[in-house]
């Protein structure tokens, strides 16, 4: 306990040195070191994450290759010890002959099938849902075959070009071979220049939670979605010209999310990473009268944005039934709600839902907060969802299913190439 | 004005029927679900093709299978010999594919498994068996047995298929059991297994196999039916009258509504037995009933599963409830129960709350207590006032889902109460989870739902059902609804339709002594 207090003072006085060092920062920073409103709130945030941070030290850098390599070794040991039984060794022999006579029978099977993707096999009980299942990671193999394969096209293009150019043709040659004048910027300098400016945010911007507590509610594929979804939002808000400061509350710090959302960013468990992550709840941090649950459920519309209060947006990603879980939350514990006034500002189209993705939820807030103006927020929103671009949808899918067959048979006669024109 | 008109109307809401297709026809469209594309294969190897199709002692096949290979970059030796026999069946030259297995048996290719099922298959396609192809099945099975420990499913079920047309049908059980290790066997096993079961006259498999199916709500195939009526037709006319009425019962038990094709079969074999279509059909269908204990358990399941749920927060919260259910103590017994918003929102176009206030007003005049359920925000409407002088009033919490609370209302004031909306509660009734809970629900429900529609002349209140829309029996008469096939097989399971088409079979006894 003590070693661990200790831990979490040396480590925000260093981040308080990173501070110092930066000339803005000195007036507000130094004289009231301990004392300033500003300070001890930011402050705490250290310690949150620190505490929370101190099991997973080993996880800090790495990179996401590494992690990888990691999970792939996890989950063979893990196969390898759900074969030791022999029914599962039976089942696991009847699947392989399975997906050997599909594989024969010109069905969509990948070449090879990683530990991980045979445990998700052998834990599907219907036959349907396993060769979807093969059909996806089909699609995936070909996609990265395809991708391969452009690469060194333009890799051959690319050599043929250069000696092309290198040849010697005894003329004079012009030109700077791609070399340029200006130093190049590199991605980690790009990184390090948005991640510094997040952290001087996170003392004076407003607050925005996401609630990642709803990890039960969601099935694999869905978490999978919601990580990607959150890494994305931190990313809109990074690049954003006026960034919010990010929380991740009621965090589980084993449970899947965060596998996922640690492969898509290997830095988020590094002590300057500029979000707070924690695994309390929001009613822990802020005041209760200052905390606004944003759920599509409720009735009551966000006319503006108001920086005193810290919103909420409950991640969480619902494809099949979706039950109104952040009203109820919000309801138990008596947070104010409200949802954005989508029926004021656009016509929706008909049957298309009206559930947003968090990173573009949290890009409508901060467009909000920018600008102040609800149309240009609402711009986020994707425009296949609307009145006219569904309208249209429906129009072509109609005219397609309707004149399919005569458009088959035009179109392996007639060519519309320039030459053929040229020939009539 | 507006006009009402109560007529006995048995068709429940026609659009449904309209969505559906809407539906079928955006979701039409092209999916390739396999690596190649046999038509369009078809097209670049016309050739070939014609090669394949010609009479069957000239054809080399060791020529096309390299052809295909060479001209095909797509085509790996790993798929060339299933191509081939699909290009064969593509357009019914079964006999050809069957010649190129056995082509490639006897020059020892090696088979896999997957190949080997695809013969199998053949056989199924093929129809009229020789001894001689029966025999095949047997030995190509023993085989393919002596090569693999075990199936997988898709080998199972063509094993299973073609050797339930054989004498050795009863060894597909072994294979069923093999199947359910890795899944649960499907429509195509259990219906080869039953039809195999009727025909060679061991029912209690076959009606085990088929409740077992019709138990996870899938839909026999009709095969099943046919080895049936053959089964039927085994002995004399009193065992085909026992045996046909148990398919009836079978039908009442789990409440199926056959296609009409099948019934028509049934009834063209049955007037050769003696029977004949009676003359009083719709008037003696028997009246829905239920009895106080199944009544009470529905309306404790309403209550726990679809209002409460997993969390109470989702649809209201405990204060809420705790004050509802002390307004309807105090106030009940009521005789309609009224889904205010439904009724508010049904129609834009007239003005609002005209339909409310007309529906309560008929209602009053008819002598019935009302009680109408809806939200706060509706309090502020004007008009509002004149619901409230001819109705009990209970104004939900506008965070707070209606319809449970309708349901409930319902339910708690006991077994003659009515209500009125528009709304088919699917998915309450599919929180109840329990499938004979589900069927007594839709069982009340049709009993005690009005529905309310819209016609040229103005709003139509639709009465509940008196008769349940299954297969029933009344004085040796029998009354089969039946649905036509071209509809989406979806909506069997749930049929919310009176259907408008009856079979209605009854047994001449003069005719037959």
């Amino acid at each position: 306990m003590f070693n661990n207090m200790r831990k979490c003072l040396i480590t925000s006085v260093r981040i308080h040195r990173k501070f110092l060092i930066r000339s803005i920062h000195v007036n507000i920073l130094s004289p009231g070191f301990h004392f300033s409103n500003v300070n001890t709130q930011y402050s705490n945030n250290a310690v949150y994450k620190r505490f929370y941070c101190h099991d997973t030290i080993d996880e800090k850098n790495v990179t996401s290759a590494e992690l990888k390599y990691h999970r792939q070794k996890l989950s063979k040991q893990e196969l390898d010890e759900f074969l030791s039984d022999s029914d599962n060794y039976k089942r696991f022999q009847i699947l392989e002959l399975e997906v050997d006579v599909l594989r024969h029978n010109a069905e969509r099977v990948p070449k090879n099938i990683e530990p991980k993707d045979w445990l998700c096999l052998l834990n599907t009980r219907v036959k349907t849902k396993r060769k979807k299942y093969l059909q996806f990671l089909w699609r995936n193999e070909k996609k990265t075959e395809h991708e391969k394969e452009k690469k060194e096209l333009k890799k051959a293009k690319w050599l043929a070009e250069k000696q092309e150019l290198t040849e010697d043709t005894d003329e004079m040659k012009y030109g700077l071979l791609y070399n340029s004048l200006f130093l190049r910027i590199y991605e980690t300098t790009i990184n390090h220049y948005y991640n510094g400016r997040l952290i001087q945010n996170m003392m004076f911007e407003p607050k925005l939670v996401f609630d990642c507590g709803y990890e039960d509610h969601m099935t694999k594929r869905e978490l999978h979605n919601c990580s990607k979804q959150l890494a994305l939002s931190f990313a809109h808000n990074r690049n954003h010209a006026n960034p919010l400061c990010l929380y991740f509350c009621n965090f589980n710090k084993d449970g899947l999310l965060k596998h996922h959302l640690h492969q898509n960013i290997p830095t988020l468990m590094q002590e300057d990473f500029p979000i707070t992550i924690t695994s309390q709840s929001y009613l822990d941090i802020f005041p209760k009268n200052q905390l606004v649950y944003l759920t599509p459920h409720c009735r009551t519309n966000l006319t503006k944005y108001d920086p005193n209060m810290v919103y909420i947006i409950g991640a969480l990603v619902d494809k099949g039934d979706s039950q109104p879980l952040s009203l109820a939350k919000a309801k138990k514990e008596g947070i104010q709600m409200a949802k954005f006034p989508i029926n004021q500002y656009l016509t929706w189209g008909t049957s298309s839902s009206k559930s947003l993705t968090l990173d573009q939820s949290i890009k409508v807030m901060l467009d909000l907060r920018h600008t102040g103006d609800w149309k240009k927020a609402l711009e986020n929103v994707p425009t296949r969802k609307l009145k006219p671009a569904r309208e249209y949808m429906l129009h072509s899918k109609l005219q397609k299913s309707i004149f399919s067959k005569r458009e088959t048979q035009e179109s392996s006669i007639q060519d519309f190439t320039f030459e053929s024109r040229k020939m009539n | 004005m507006m006009l009402f008109y109560k007529l006995y109307q048995p068709l429940r809401s026609h659009f449904y029927k309209f969505n559906i297709n809407t539906y079928i026809l955006s979701k039409q469209s092209y999916s390739a679900k396999k690596v190649v594309y046999l038509k369009a294969l078809i097209t670049e190897n016309v050739d070939i093709y014609e090669e394949m199709k010609k009479n069957l002692p000239t054809i080399e096949w060791k020529n096309i299978r390299e052809k295909i290979l060479q001209k095909n970059t797509e085509i790996t030796p790993y798929i060339v010999d299933s191509v081939i026999i699909d290009m064969c069946v593509k357009y019914f030259h079964v006999n050809n594919a069957i010649a190129y297995f056995k082509f490639l048996r006897e020059n020892n290719y090696s088979l896999n498994a997957g190949v080997i099922g695809k013969y199998l298959k053949l056989y199924v396609l093929k129809q009229n068996l020789t001894d001689a192809d029966k025999i095949e099945i047997v030995e190509t099975y023993n085989d393919l047995r002596q090569k693999y420990q075990y199936l997988d499913y898709v080998t199972a079920e063509e094993c299973i298929t073609s050797l339930c047309l054989t004498d050795e049908w009863e060894k597909t059980q072994d294979i069923i059991e093999m199947v359910k290790i890795t899944s649960s066997p499907g429509v195509v096993i259990c219906s080869a297994l039953a039809s195999a079961a009727f025909i060679n006259g061991k029912p209690d498999i076959a009606w085990k196999t088929l409740s077992d199916i019709v138990l996870r709500k899938l839909i026999p195939q009709k095969n099943v039916y046919l080895s049936h009526l053959q089964y039927c037709q085994l002995e004399d006319a009193k065992f085909f009258n026992n045996r046909m009425e148990e398919m009836f019962d079978f039908w009442i038990k789990h409440s199926i509504i056959p296609f009409d094709q099948i019934i028509r079969a049934y009834a063209n074999t049955a007037i050769k037995y003696g029977w004949g279509n009676c003359n009083h059909c719709g008037y003696f269908l028997s009246k829905i009933k239920f009895s106080e204990d199944e009544f009470q358990e529905l309306a404790k399941f309403v209550m726990d599963r679809i209002i409460i749920g997993s969390d109470i927060y989702h649809k209201t919260n405990p204060k809420e409830l705790l004050k509802f259910k002390k307004f309807i103590e105090n106030t009940k017994p009521f005789d309609v129960v009224i889904d205010g918003l439904n009724l508010t929102y049904m129609n834009f176009s007239a003005p609002k709350l005209l339909v409310l206030i007309n529906v309560v007003e008929h209602f009053r005049k008819c002598g019935k207590k009302v009680l109408v359920l809806t939200r706060k925000h509706q309090k502020k409407l004007l008009e509002f006032k004149h619901v409230e002088r001819n109705a009990f009033v209970f104004f939900i919490d506008n965070l707070s889902a209606d319809d449970p609370y309708i349901l409930y209302a319902t339910m708690a004031c006991g077994m003659n109460t009515m209500f009125v909306s528009s709304d088919l509660m699917r998915e309450h009734k599919h929180s109840l989870q329990d499938e004979d809970l589900q069927q007594k629900f839709m069982k009340w429900q049709f009993s005690h739902q009005h529905l309310i529609k819209f016609s040229a002349t103005g709003i139509r209140i639709q009465d509940p059902f008196i008769y349940l829309p299954i297969v029933q029996k009344n004085d040796n008469c029998w009354h089969v609804p039946c649905v036509t096939e071209d509809l989406n097989k979806e909506i069997l399971k749930e049929v919310y339709e009176f259907s408008d088409k009856w079979y209605c079979l009854k047994y001449n006894e003069k005719k037959m002594y």
